[in-house]
């Protein structure tokens, strides 16, 4: 049963990302924004997978982008080499800030994060020399000089690797550590889990995948400004995307990003910022009525057939 | 195997539960008895490090583990049977027993082994392996949780007290094969009822209030007035 829904997703997945590349620059551009959600949305479910919920998202975002943007700025780096000095960059600030956030749980973790994404804010908000504060910086060119082709591209590999590694992480002793813990941390302690060392590890990977996310945004947009890199809006909308797709999921994530982004899009050319109003009624409406989303509906749909098709009777 | 506490003290905050308490497990097995709130299953969080020592030492295998991780201890080689709350519920029976391989190196390469092994202890947990463990009976759930500690392949085993809330032929039932497991591995458990526990045990101690007032061999435990009168209902 889960093999058949996995190979459909994948079947559509990659019919899906291949799509936009006949379709022109603007059908590019919304898919490049939805795959950069779609990132953002799997790198936090694979977080919210060991019970730890982060609002950090916006935060190692802007991170991530200032990160590329400075290097290319201040040392001349290439633009690709610049996103793998974001990821690794935002990787350690993760792990250095997570030795002292993960030893909090649950609400008190959330609201560090929250904070955490605040101060760095602030900090380049008001690091006029340096960070160029209010005005942000300017970016000298845009990568693959803002060709429409090469750079959607770009994001389709980036994604379909966040997609890989996060299939990994589900298959991988990860899996098990990071759903014991959610479950129960005293069980998972007396299981030999090194807890502590298992969020950090999971804390700076996918704090790590954000600030990457946050460096291509940069790097196709041509500039950083605090406001618009630690947007709420960074943190907020792939928690929507992922609830209303599943949580837990690889999946899940991929579809609330792809089904979101793509009316969210619409909406903003009707009402503008009125997206967020629907996303909000989403939300609601998914914790309400399908708790586990369209990936954990379908999944119940499909085991329903599968046990009519044998005969058997589902309760 | 040996597991040594040495004049152990502890507590939470300024209540002291545990005061200057001494008390070995060798091979073969050991029973810790006494009435609630007497300290035994913060004897057992202290062996496992999740509650600090105020005093004293505790030894496994004459290395000091008190100052360890309870990660560090358990894949020394001690495993535990929780009181309460001891499964994960949203996984399967088979990937409760994974998880309690999966951590540690020995214990991972001799997975299927132990799981056959596990599987002839408890017939019940492979008929239901496909199962959600919080779909299960609270005796099933029992035997699942003392499969997961097996699986780890531990030296020794630690049971917070097993029969609780079980009904007596379950708890007769965990027992005959807890003394099967034993010619294996060494056992400890703490334990209200007296009457089930001492056909398992070789020695035992009474916990009363944080000390150790009464130990001695099992026989003798059951044969001892002070015994029987507060804890068999002679």
């Amino acid at each position: 049963m889960k093999k058949t829904l996995n190979r459909t997703f994948l079947i559509i997945g990659v019919l899906l990302l291949a799509a936009p590349l006949f379709m022109g620059p603007y059908a590019q551009s919304v898919a490049r924004s939805v795959l950069m959600y779609l990132m953002l949305a799997i790198s936090w479910n694979m977080l919210v997978s060991s019970g730890q919920l982060s609002f950090g998202i916006a935060g190692f975002f802007g991170l991530g982008g200032y990160a590329s943007t400075l290097a290319i700025v201040y040392l001349g780096m290439p633009p690709i080499l610049s996103l793998v000095f974001a990821f690794i960059l935002v990787g350690a600030a993760a792990w250095l800030l997570g030795l002292v956030a993960l030893r909090l749980r649950g609400m008190y973790f959330a609201i560090s994060t929250l904070a955490l994404a605040e101060i760095f804010r602030v900090i380049i908000h008001n690091w006029h020399g340096f960070t160029g504060g209010p005005n942000g910086k300017l970016l000298p060119k845009l990568i693959f000089d803002g060709a429409s082709v090469p750079t959607y591209l770009l994001m389709a590999v980036l994604a379909a690797g966040t997609i890989a590694f996060s299939m990994w992480f589900r298959r991988s002793k990860f899996h098990f550590a990071v759903t014991s813990i959610r479950d129960n941390e005293i069980a998972a302690m007396s299981t030999g889990i090194n807890i502590y060392k298992t969020l950090l590890m999971v804390f700076a990977v996918t704090s790590a995948v954000q600030g990457l996310v946050g460096a291509s945004f940069a790097n196709m947009y041509g500039f950083v400004t605090p406001e618009s890199s630690f947007n709420m809006n960074y943190t907020l909308l792939p928690l929507a995307m992922t609830l209303l797709g599943g949580l837990y999921t690889t999946w899940g994530p991929v579809l609330g990003a792809v089904l979101l982004g793509i009316v969210g899009e619409y909406l903003k050319l009707y009402i503008p910022y009125g997206h967020l109003i629907v996303y909000g009624i989403i939300i609601v409406l998914v914790i309400l009525f399908m708790p586990n989303g369209i990936v954990g509906l379908s999944g119940k749909l499909l085991n329903g057939f599968e046990a009519r098709k044998k005969g058997e009777v589902q309760l | 195997m040996k597991l040594e506490l040495r004049n152990i003290s502890c507590g939470y905050g300024k209540l002291t539960v545990l005061n200057g308490v001494s008390l070995t497990v060798d091979e073969g097995s050991v029973g810790l008895f006494g009435p609630n709130g007497a300290g035994k299953t913060t004897l057992i969080h202290a062996v496992l490090g999740m509650v600090p020592l105020q005093n004293g030492e505790i030894y496994f295998d004459g290395e000091r583990i008190d100052t360890k991780k309870t990660h560090t201890i358990v894949r020394q080689g001690i495993s535990v049977v929780p009181q309460e709350r001891e499964l994960f519920p949203a996984m399967t029976v088979l990937e409760n027993l994974q998880v309690g391989a999966e951590n540690i190196d020995r214990a991972r390469a001799a997975m299927a082994d132990t799981l056959e092994l596990v599987y002839s202890y408890f017939p019940i947990l492979k008929e239901r392996q496909g199962q959600y463990a919080g779909t299960m009976s609270g005796g099933q759930q029992r035997m699942l949780a003392v499969g997961r500690a097996l699986m780890a392949k531990p030296k020794l085993l630690i049971l917070d007290e097993p029969s609780l809330g079980l009904q007596p032929s379950i708890v007769h039932e965990l027992f005959d094969i807890l003394n099967i497991m034993k010619k294996e591995i060494s056992i400890f458990l703490t334990e209200q009822n007296l009457r089930e526990s001492l056909r398992t045990v070789g020695k035992g101690y009474i916990l009363e209030n944080g000390h150790i007032v009464l130990e001695g061999d099992a026989d003798g435990l059951a044969n001892n007035p002070q015994v029987t009168r507060a804890y068999l209902g002679l």
